[in-house]
């Protein structure tokens, strides 16, 4: 059965696109058929992140106008065996579709893969809802920002009034240093807040804007990265594949400072 | 500050005897996305409630002004189905509502505003919906809980949301956005939580902030209105050292709660 995912987060710039092409990148390693839908219309990114950008020929547009078939407009990744990308239209906007169309789209193509991921625009306007039409599972992406967390919050909400059957949290850029510091949200005080099961946490590293630039998701280096091992970790949790939490505080503990940690984790 | 109450802006049901009541507020042409926004909220507060009716009861739907078009008379028929309701007539002042409902296929009841007034209906509305609200969740940010009663939420009620309420706000959880209690002006009405930490608390026409300093600890605490303003108490004790006032519209320390505690 197609599982079709929504990654979401109401505030730009927290990395959505970013995540949605290295987690399917490393869904489609653990051997998945994966289609990544870019629902960003008028600012689309998805295929410049999967260095796709030359070879996208049509737009979901072309396919719902009865320009090209579903099948043409889908892009297929050649470096990663079974990764595929459905583009969005860079010259409309978020109302040239509707969340019905969406759906139809999405239906069509559930037959033909194990996993849909929908890469959200910012904000909750008619984006937001045709990107969510069809989910029926939500990651929300949010950092340890104030304003980042209050957003995912809201959409949260919004999320739980339209009935999404799950929803999990993936913390990106963390920081631990500064967590250590007490100068950044910890992960503790982000889930306090929303009270949504945690399916990983994605320290920040300066890889990803170099491997963005590039157009090679993280995952696809040969040489391990923090940040690479932990989305690996994010698609085998949502394969069913239990992977420890990395221990991104370990680095940065003295003996004290554990117990306290420890301590102060007890005491709440 | 009581126009922050506004019941007129969301959808209310009502149980009257066999049927409920569907009333939707009346048209605001200044607003783009109205209805997006009232059934949005809608649906948060439908799956939160307690339904007191069983499934298949016949829903009567009261549109007074409101312009409606197929779709969206689609989209309130597949809400209230998931509670249980299915639409048995709309009732409409409107000719174009009306026709949209009649082409649909659902009975319609066009009623001209003379025989309908509106004064009647609002009345109705507060003195049916005089029981408390009672919702099982955390109220999340951009969420807005209007109610004409009292209000009881199990859970927390996170920055961004606000709890506005006729009577009382009781909040078994945290209080982190907005309460406001007695918004029609009732200086008894009162605000308790488990954990105060509002970004602010609103009783009648008084506001206050609340300090900002996080603590670790869990005291139930209420809010209420004093001769110098909103002030905060411990609240398991409350009701036994304060009364209410009526004369200076305020809640004052009862004169045995005087004499020192601790002897």
């Amino acid at each position: 059965m197609c599982r079709v995912i929504v990654i979401t987060s109401g505030k730009g710039g927290v990395g959505k696109t970013t995540i949605t092409a290295n987690l399917g990148t490393a869904v489609a390693q653990l051997g998945k058929k994966v289609c990544l839908i870019d629902a960003d219309f008028g600012l689309r990114n998805l295929d410049l992140l999967l260095g796709l950008e030359q070879r996208v020929v049509y737009t979901i547009i072309d396919a719902l106008a009865g320009e090209c078939s579903l099948e043409k407009a889908i892009v297929r990744d050649k470096r990663t065996k079974g990764l595929h990308l459905l583009p969005a239209a860079q010259n409309r906007t978020k109302e040239a579709i509707t969340p019905r169309q969406m759906k139809e789209v999405i239906q069509q193509l559930s037959s033909h893969f194990d996993f849909i991921f929908v890469d959200c625009p910012a904000g909750i306007e008619m984006g937001f809802r045709n990107a969510i039409s069809a989910a029926t599972e939500a990651l929300i992406v949010t950092t340890p920002e104030v304003a980042a967390v209050r957003d995912a919050d809201r959409v949260v909400g919004l999320l739980e009034s339209e009935n999404m059957g799950s929803i999990h949290l993936i913390v990106n850029r963390l920081r631990p240093e500064m967590v250590q510091l007490d100068e950044m949200l910890s992960v503790e005080d982000i889930l306090d807040l929303l009270v949504v099961p945690l399916i990983g946490i994605i320290p920040d590293d300066k890889r990803i804007i170099t491997s963005s630039n590039k157009g090679e998701p993280l995952v696809l280096n040969a040489e391990p990265s923090l940040p690479g091992i932990a989305i690996t970790n994010i698609a085998k949790r949502l394969n069913g594949i239990d992977s420890e939490f990395l221990d991104l505080m370990a680095n940065q503990d003295s003996l004290i400072a554990r117990i306290r940690r420890f301590l102060g984790l007890s005491l709440n | 500050m009581s126009q922050g109450l506004n019941n007129k802006e969301q959808i209310n049901l009502i149980k009257k005897g066999e049927i409920v009541v569907v009333n939707l507020p009346s048209q605001n042409k200044q607003e783009i996305n109205q209805w997006q926004r009232i059934i949005d909220n809608f649906k948060t507060r439908l799956h939160k409630i307690d339904r007191s009716w069983q499934s298949g009861t016949k829903a009567q739907i009261q549109s007074q002004d409101t312009l409606l078009d197929t779709r969206q008379l689609n989209e309130l028929e597949q809400i209230l189905e998931q509670v249980g309701l299915t639409i048995d007539v709309i009732i409409t002042r409107r000719r174009q509502t009306a026709v949209a409902a009649a082409s649909a296929g659902y009975s319609v009841n066009q009623e001209s505003s003379r025989i309908l007034g509106y004064k009647t209906i609002e009345s109705e509305i507060i003195q049916e919906l005089a029981e408390p609200l009672y919702l099982k969740n955390t109220i999340r940010s951009g969420v807005e809980i209007c109610h004409p009663s009292t209000i009881i939420i199990m859970g927390d009620v996170n920055p961004g949301a606000s709890i506005i309420s006729h009577g009382d706000v009781l909040i078994w959880g945290t209080l982190k956005g907005i309460a406001h209690a007695g918004a029609t002006g009732n200086h008894e009405a009162v605000i308790m939580a488990l954990k105060m930490q509002p970004t602010q608390l609103r009783i009648a026409d008084l506001v206050a902030t609340a300090s900002t300093l996080p603590t670790d600890e869990y005291i139930a605490e209420i809010a209420y209105i004093s001769s110098e303003g909103i002030k905060i108490h411990v609240a398991s004790n409350f009701y036994r050292y304060y009364d209410f006032v009526s004369a200076n519209n305020t809640w004052e320390m009862k004169d045995q709660a005087k004499f020192p505690r601790n002897v």
